[in-house]
């Protein structure tokens, strides 16, 4: 399939702009506002932080290497420990003490790249038992290398990520897909661009929706707020000389 | 570059003059109309006047040719214009509403500066603002008399008055795309006032900035094209008709000199 060159910009949509609006008093509701029992988080607010240790691993352990790592730990959480959301940062800090019992040291080994590199560079509780031979500095480095790679969720780094929780979801099932709708994930992978790819990313994002679930209370949200929070005291503004 | 600075420089000189001349041609011992339609003859000339001065404004400040400032100016223009042709639909009733509301307006903020000298507060330049405002209220009618509207003056909205003069494109393509910019809304200080910082740890975070850009000449067409607007309203209701050239006709003879001014300058 020949590949789509990237554009600059979305196109104008080839329907009214305004079909299908509803009015409420002073105010014209779009139709995916209006959908019932909806609420509308931020990805890169509540989702992101969540897990972005994924894209530490991948980084560290090449893309195939790092699916096999996560996925095969994910599952073995979820079949010791099915009510926990392990894929998620705040989940496994939270539940440090299962982690160590459920893991062996090898397989804690393989994971505490990530999060030795969160627990040096943030400071959050639950993660005592990853190690690194990373200082500080450069536990934060590869936390910015990862967030600056990976914060992008229309781009490839961040949809193998979900992808990679979806395939661990899969294989434990925890997931399962009806016949002929399940992501091709591979487009993703290998084929990024094309009109393929495309159609799986929208995919891997539905599902991603449906399936990381916001409870909307405050715990849930602190790791994110403190992890956006410390990003923003430690590092700079940066500046696209060429933007208008 | 002194010499295209003195080119823009006479540019605003010749539109501010031909923008000076249309007002007082009209204006000067003008008596055109019905002499018993006071509160009409006054409206209208001193809109006039008003907007006339509000393109002069902008012709001669060449600083303020941009997003930031023409705008403010522009939507005063467009909004003057809506009510003069509001206005025209019904003058005798709509002018003297017109100048009750005023008046009405400048009673209360009297009240109000009434009221904190009341309660304590002690400023002679308050008692002096107090004492100009009933003057001049006093000099049109006694206060006693006068309404105080805490509504829209018209009683209707300004979509509406567009509506009723028959040109509701006025509204949506000129009116309300400068009105962000007159009360400082994001569609307006999130393309002007806002730089997106390139750190992802940062979340994409809007950082404030002037956009600084050269001025832009279109703005000032746009006040020629509003004050010919009301000239030809005025033009119209009185049956009046000048030789002098239009400001649009004035703008482009303008822009034309101006244009082989600055290449010359550039060759």
């Amino acid at each position: 399939m020949p590949k789509k060159e990237k554009k600059g910009r979305r196109p104008i949509p080839n329907y009214p702009i305004l079909e299908g609006h509803v009015r409420d008093k002073k105010k014209l509701i779009p139709p995916i506002l209006g959908i019932p029992q909806t609420t509308f988080i931020s990805t890169i607010d509540l989702i992101f932080p969540e897990i972005v240790w994924v894209g530490i691993l991948l980084e560290w352990y090449g893309l195939r290497e790092g699916i096999e790592v996560i996925s095969k730990i994910l599952k073995k959480l979820w079949n010791a420990q099915t009510n926990v959301n392990w894929y998620r940062f705040s989940e496994i800090a939270a539940n440090g003490d299962k982690l160590t019992i459920i893991l062996n040291e090898e397989e804690l080994a393989n994971i505490s790249v990530a999060f030795a590199a969160f627990r040096l560079t943030y400071d959050w509780p639950g993660l005592e038992w990853a190690t690194s031979h990373d200082e500080a500095e450069e536990a934060k480095r590869r936390v910015e290398l990862t967030v600056r790679k990976y914060a992008n969720r229309f781009d490839q780094p961040y949809l193998t990520v979900v992808s990679t929780i979806i395939y661990a979801m899969a294989i434990a099932d925890k997931m399962k897909f009806a016949t002929g709708t399940v992501p091709d994930i591979e487009a993703i992978v290998i084929d990024w661009g094309s009109d393929r790819a495309e159609m799986a990313a929208c995919s891997v994002r539905a599902c991603s929706m449906a399936f990381f679930p916001h409870d909307g209370s405050e715990e849930s949200e602190d790791w994110c707020k403190h992890f956006w929070r410390k990003n923003y005291q430690t590092s700079s503004c940066e500046w696209n000389e060429h933007a208008i | 570059m002194s010499t295209q600075y003195d080119a823009i420089g006479r540019f605003g000189f010749r539109l501010c003059q031909n923008i000076s001349d249309n007002l007082t041609e009209r204006t000067a011992d003008f008596r055109g109309g019905d002499g018993f339609e006071t509160a009409v003859n006054s409206v209208l000339s001193t809109l006039l006047a008003r907007q006339s001065a509000l393109a002069i404004g902008l012709a001669e400040s060449p600083l303020t040719w941009s997003g930031h400032i023409a705008p403010l100016v522009l939507r005063s223009m467009i909004d003057l214009l809506i009510t003069y042709r509001w206005i025209l639909l019904d003058p005798r009733q709509r002018s003297q509403e017109y100048i009750s509301y005023g008046l009405g307006t400048e009673k209360l903020l009297t009240a109000h500066y009434q009221q904190k000298l009341e309660d304590g507060f002690e400023g002679a330049d308050v008692k002096r603002i107090m004492e100009a405002n009933m003057a001049w209220i006093e000099s049109q009618q006694f206060q006693m008399f006068i309404a105080v509207n805490l509504g829209s003056w018209s009683g209707s909205s300004v979509r509406k008055m567009c509506d009723e003069i028959g040109d509701p494109d006025l509204y949506k393509f000129s009116y309300t795309p400068f009105s962000s910019c007159v009360h400082n809304m994001w569609n307006h200080v999130g393309k002007w006032n806002a730089r997106t910082c390139d750190n992802p740890l940062h979340k994409q975070h809007a950082v404030g900035v002037i956009r600084d850009v050269w001025p832009i000449v279109d703005f000032v067409f746009r006040a020629c094209k509003y004050l010919e607007l009301v000239l030809d309203e005025f033009d119209r209701y009185y049956e009046y008709s000048s030789n002098l050239d239009t400001p649009i006709t004035a703008f482009n003879a303008a822009v034309q000199e101006l244009s082989e001014e600055w290449e010359k300058e550039d060759d």
